[in-house]
């Protein structure tokens, strides 16, 4: 039984106040109980609320921002007046643009559009491997947000708002529906990509003002996966746990003594870590893998690539974590978009279709939700004309698609202008996005809060509507 | 140290100003009001949220944050506030309706004006509503230290806002934590059991004190301190891009080390940093320190752009300037006129005329830059980078949109105009840029400097975004503690052993870390300081203190940097050119700081730890608390070793029996001896271990070495 002052500690995990609707007493006795110290903590009791289409969630993060009017929105006219200075009526009421200074030209895509599949969807060259498992999509052309910035705008796909100190979205589902699996992280991040440009901040997976235990954990992008899992020579499992057991019992008396939440954080950093030492080799061991499905995915077990990322996250998922995040960089083609988003779809676009075809094929895809996009689209403007023609950011009208976990597959929601400038047909914001993948694990978006400060925070903040014509 | 770390300028930006938790009212009512003391912060907690700078969030087209906005027509021509008219000033109508659709705050954001408050905002009004620039962009000016029997003068602060708040300070924390927290704090290290012994005896009044002097007058506190400055120098051993080639800059940490211990007044330190090189008869260390800014990664060799890559060395040799010494996310304005703060693109470029003029590799320095021969402690000759003025300087253009390619005016070499100097004021060059920054008169500089001080003994600052302090910058919780403590600092000299000592003999500082109940429901961001905040080490401190407790640490012998061991083809699996090579003898046990610095594959020990690979400055490192962390100390080779020593340790050098040898361990890890409940269940354990390894003591006792290194209490400074 947990102390009083134990407790108070972790009060502030309860869930308490109105907006909670029910959920606060029972929130509220789970901290009461031990289990709670076990690794990947069971979730917030209530939840899920809503019967769940997806259990799980791999997002496969396009960092820099893909360009929407070379990869799955084309536009004819913006082609046929290629050159030709932006319309005036396009720049009304928006924000300047991130680099562009003074009035920029339109500029086509020079890539061909065709039909693919039974639902016709219209993808990119660059894009031929998804453009085979074009049925498994649901294709979201409406898509705006709210910063031209980097940073911002990856912390508010992440968290819902501009800031870095909120929780994002895996660090929420973490803290709402727990981990399946006790003996790896909720919620792992893999980056791949090149590496310079904008850098990956540690607010793009971070708890905010959860518990620390909710954040991202990030795995090796090379080498093993985790660092230093084998215990030191002559110890074995057993006497690791009587340490631990040790150790715990101090932790536990130190967090009664000082009520401070870190301490019940690492009690359960401390636990999972035990676990991962089982649980991380075989996932990690790649090798396992049938020469087929690593060709499937065109991943070599040993080399850092998207292609290994989008394997481990498969199987990461199949051992019930809830939320991969998969970070691929290298999509900020203010210049050299044509070398550029070449390289970035020849790793990007094979593993992704792979991902796919073989969640389906072990019929992981139905409650796997799996959405791919970037912080923002790229401008139909060119930022730089000429053979080096690049693309600014663009946050008033992208493309994002999801795949799995419930949606409504071989569909194409949403439109831009004749441009892909503005949106023209049901908008889909960020906030919505997020109400529509809470929605789809089960949780109304305006349930699942956390108070501190006074008042109730949430993802969606004040806003979001879950986009049920995209739901199956 | 802390939980985020600013990198650059679009991390920087995303902050805004968190309103609510600064209200410092006065209860001067009748005197001169002050916008930016009394009225911002009633206004930012109660209105902003609708009527503030977010336009996306704007209610009515009303914005309260600017005399434009406030004195402007609304959506519906009504007019918020008219300076001096009450009746006409639609903002004192609506927060005295008493119609629920047309009182403000409105019902539904829960806000209500207290009548102090309204008290304050008529006074404001009548007296013309007078609004002031942003807080941090006017000079600081020394405030009155509030009233109360507070020895020291930041507690009379912290206690006054307390008391404001309806609560007290907490008691101060017991001598063992007194011990533990300053020692680590002040040299990286915890204490030795001969050091705890001496300050437990020390009954006298001033025992805390004497520790203090003690503790500031080693190298360990100048090393201690000089990684906090590494890590804003962005000082590696590697040069940063694809190739991350080596360079021998080390005397410049060397240089640090040595400026801090004997106590280099900061302006000089500055002075000595930016422009070293210029000084008339700059000797050696000078042209060392000069090395500050040859931490800029420089990529080498023939595969890059020379011109892109030297300008990139210039972008950001100012933007780490801009960090350090004035708080500004400058970088923003590099490609265009920064969104936020008063910084116009043209007098970006202006900044950067100031660092254009520094000789360059591809102009007869085959090293890449100026160097200088040095004759190393061990009589070795060493080339290492430095600072070197051009003759004729270059011609600095604005980059159109950040582009080189596209120039557009020219430029002659000042700082921005937002801090108001004449053309024949304005810096004309490095050493007259970094005489401006520490002459006093900045209103930026103390306050970012104590801010950072603050923040390495609080984990966060009086200001939360150490990085920024423009008008995303998070507002100081104790404006008026900040700005005293900045007078105070220019006024000593830029004295900063006597700032930190001032600031580690605070009763404050000297809180009990237990969480009182209400400061969840009441400050759950702990910034009133109505206790001590614990933070877990740096990356650092955690493996130096491993290597302390198993008494392997060994005092650096030379300034150059170790290689302790990491795993196999560490580099080679991320491509990466040249080969790790193990150290050996003394230098594998050298304190971290010495730690070879990669910053393509910072070793992945301090990486996994939260340190920064250092590519860019870093005002604030992260600090998570991950099960990949855990394994760090239970299993990385440098632990298993340390603990291992302390084993050893604890077996030779107390009398050979169970309880004293615990005592021991507890003593070397926690500063502590254990209390009966701890006594019975280690005495037990040890038992089963010893039982477990019946001829091997030193195994038993390793594992109880492992138990205690992985302590919560023993990974953080409490």
């Amino acid at each position: 039984m947990m102390s009083p002052s134990l407790a108070a500690a972790l009060s502030r995990r309860a869930f308490l106040g109105r907006s909670a609707a029910g959920l606060g007493p029972l929130a509220l006795a789970s901290l009461l109980k031990p289990k709670l110290f076990a690794a990947g903590s069971s979730g917030l009791p209530g939840l899920p609320q809503l019967i769940p289409k997806a259990r799980r969630v791999i997002f496969l993060f396009m960092a820099g921002g893909p360009s929407h009017v070379d990869l799955f929105d084309p536009k004819p006219r913006l082609n046929q007046l290629d050159g030709k200075t932006i319309p005036p009526e396009l720049l009304k009421n928006h924000q300047q643009f991130a680099l562009i200074r003074g009035t920029p030209s339109l500029k086509g895509s020079p890539y061909e559009f065709q039909r693919h599949g039974q639902s016709g969807m219209v993808i990119s060259e660059l894009l031929p491997h998804l453009a085979k498992v074009a049925d498994e999509l649901t294709v979201i052309r409406s898509m705006h947000t709210d910063t031209n910035v980097h940073d911002p705008a990856v912390n508010f796909m992440n968290c819902g708002t501009l800031l870095g100190d909120r929780p994002t979205l895996g660090a929420w589902l973490s803290y709402g529906l727990g981990s399946e699996n006790q003996d790896l992280p909720a919620y792992v991040v893999l980056t791949s990509g090149t590496s310079d440009g904008q850098p990956l901040l540690q607010s793009f997976w971070g708890n905010g003002f959860l518990d620390s235990r909710h954040a991202g954990v990030p795995f090796r992008n090379s080498g093993a996966p985790v660092l230093h899992l084998a215990n030191p020579a002559g110890v074995t499992t057993a006497d690791r746990r009587h340490e631990l057991d040790m150790i715990q019992w101090m932790n536990h008396r130190q967090s009664n003594s000082l009520a401070d939440p870190e301490i019940a954080s690492r009690i359960a950093s401390y636990e999972l870590a035990f676990r991962m030492q089982a649980s991380v080799p075989a996932l990690a061991d790649l090798k396992q893998e049938p020469q087929h499905i690593l060709k499937l995915y065109g991943a070599h077990p040993e080399k850092p690539s998207f292609a290994r990322n989008c394997l481990l996250a498969r199987r990461l998922v199949e051992r019930g974590v809830r939320f991969v995040q998969l970070y691929d960089r290298g999509w900020d083609s203010h210049t050299n978009i044509d070398m550029e988003h070449k390289r970035q779809c020849a790793a990007s676009d094979q593993p992704a279709a792979a991902l796919i075809a073989d969640l389906k094929q072990r019929g992981l895809l139905e409650d796997t939700l799996v959405i791919w996009g970037g912080e923002f689209g790229r401008t139909p403007v060119a930022q730089v004309a000429g053979k080096t023609w690049g693309r600014d950011h663009h946050p008033h009208a992208f493309t994002m698609w999801l795949a799995g976990g419930g949606m409504k597959p071989g569909i194409t929601y949403g439109a831009t202008d004749e441009f892909g400038y503005h949106t023209t047909e049901n908008p889909v914001h960020v906030h919505d996005l997020h109400a529509t993948v809470l929605h789809q694990l089960g949780i109304d978006h305006e349930q699942l809060t956390f108070r501190t400060q006074g008042r109730d925070f949430r993802l969606t903040d004040v806003a979001g509507k879950v986009v049920r014509p995209i739901l199956a | 140290m802390a939980r985020m770390r600013m990198q650059g300028c679009a991390a920087a930006t995303t902050r805004i100003a968190l309103a609510g938790t600064v209200a410092w009212l006065t209860s001067a009512t009748g005197s001169e009001i002050e916008f930016n003391r009394d009225i911002r912060p009633i206004l930012a907690d109660k209105c902003f949220a609708c009527h503030g700078f977010d336009a996306k969030t704007r209610k009515a087209g009303l914005r309260l944050d600017t005399a434009e906005g406030a004195y402007g027509q609304t959506e519906s021509g009504t007019v918020a506030i008219r300076p001096g008219d009450l009746k006409g000033s639609e903002l004192w109508v609506r927060i005295h309706a008493t119609d629920p659709d047309e009182i403000m705050p409105p019902r539904k954001s829960h806000k209500t004006l207290a009548p102090a408050e309204k008290d304050i905002l008529r006074e404001w009004i009548g007296q013309g509503a007078h609004y002031q620039k942003h807080w941090a962009f006017a000079a600081p000016r020394r405030p009155p230290v509030p009233p109360g029997a507070h020895a020291n003068p930041i507690d009379a602060f912290i206690a006054g806002r307390l008391k404001r708040e309806g609560q007290v300070p907490s008691p101060e924390a017991d001598r063992t934590t007194l011990i533990r927290r300053v020692t680590l704090d002040l040299t990286g290290l915890p204490p030795s059991p001969a050091e705890l012994e001496a300050f437990l005896a020390d009954s006298s009044a001033q025992a805390y004190e004497r520790v203090v002097d003690r503790l500031m007058a080693t190298r360990d506190y100048a090393e201690r301190r000089a990684q906090d400055w590494l890590d804003l120098a962005r000082y590696a051993d590697t040069r940063g891009y694809a190739d991350d080639k080596p360079h021998d800059i080390w005397p410049f940490r060397d240089w640090v080390i040595a400026a801090t211990q004997r106590n280099q007044p900061f302006d000089q330190f500055t002075i000595d940093q930016l422009a070293g090189d210029m000084l008339p008869d700059a000797s050696t260390e000078q042209r060392v320190a000069s090395a500050f800014h040859r931490n800029a990664p420089q990529a080498k060799g023939q595969t890059y752009p020379t011109e892109e890559y030297r300008l990139k060395g210039v972008v950001d040799r100012l933007n780490t300037t801009a960090t350090v010494w004035l708080g500004l996310t400058m970088g923003c304005a590099e490609c265009h006129d920064h969104k936020f703060d008063p910084i116009p693109q043209v007098d970006y470029y202006r900044m950067f005329a100031l660092f254009n003029n520094i000789e360059h590799s591809g102009e007869g320095f085959t090293q890449g830059g100026p160097h200088i021969e040095i004759e190393t402690a061990d009589k070795q000759k060493l080339s290492i980078p430095v600072m070197k003025e051009r003759l004729q300087p270059r011609e600095t253009f604005v980059h159109l949109r950040g582009n080189f390619l596209t120039p557009g005016d020219k430029v002659t070499p000042g700082v921005p105009a937002m801090f108001g100097l004449t053309e024949t004021q304005q810096p004309r060059n490095r050493l007259e840029f970094a005489r401006w920054l520490v002459n006093g008169n900045n209103p930026l500089v103390a306050r970012v400097v104590v801010n950072r001080f603050w923040q390495s003994c609080f984990g966060y600052g009086l200001v939360r975004t150490p990085a920024d302090f423009g008008l995303r910058g998070e507002w100081p919780a104790h404006p008026e503690l900040l700005d005293w403590l900045a007078c105070e600092f220019v006024e000593s000299g830029w004295d900063m052993k006597r700032l930190h000592r001032q600031i580690v003999t605070s009763a404050t500082y000297r809180q009990t870390a237990r969480i009182p109940p209400q400061l969840a429901a009441r400050d759950p961001q702990n910034r009133w300081l109505m206790c001590m905040p614990r933070v877990r080490l740096p990356a650092e401190q955690i493996r130096d203190q491993a290597l302390a407790i198993g008494g392997l640490l060994k005092p650096a012998t030379s300034g150059r940097s170790v290689f302790p061991p990491q795993p196999d083809q560490y580099w080679e699996d991320r491509d990466l050119p040249g080969k790790w090579t193990t150290s050996t003898g003394h230098s594998l046990h050298f304190k971290s700081l010495y730690i070879y610095w990669r910053r393509m594959a910072l070793h992945p020990t301090m990486e996994l730890l939260d340190a920064p690979a250092r590519a860019v400055c870093t005002a604030r490192r992260n600090t998570a608390n991950l099960p990949t962390q855990a394994l760090v100390t239970l299993n990385d080779p440098i632990f298993v070793e340390a603990a291992r020593a302390m084993a050893q340790r604890v077996l030779t050098e107390a009398p050979a029996d169970n309880p004293a040898r615990l005592e021991l361990a507890f003593r070397l890890c926690l500063s502590r001896k254990p209390d009966a409940p701890e006594q019975s269940r280690f005495l037990t354990f040890i038992e089963q271990q010893t039982r477990r390894y019946p001829d091997d003591l030193p195994a038993a006792w390793s594992s109880i070495a492992t138990v205690l290194m992985n302590l919560d209490e023993t990974l953080t400074r409490p």
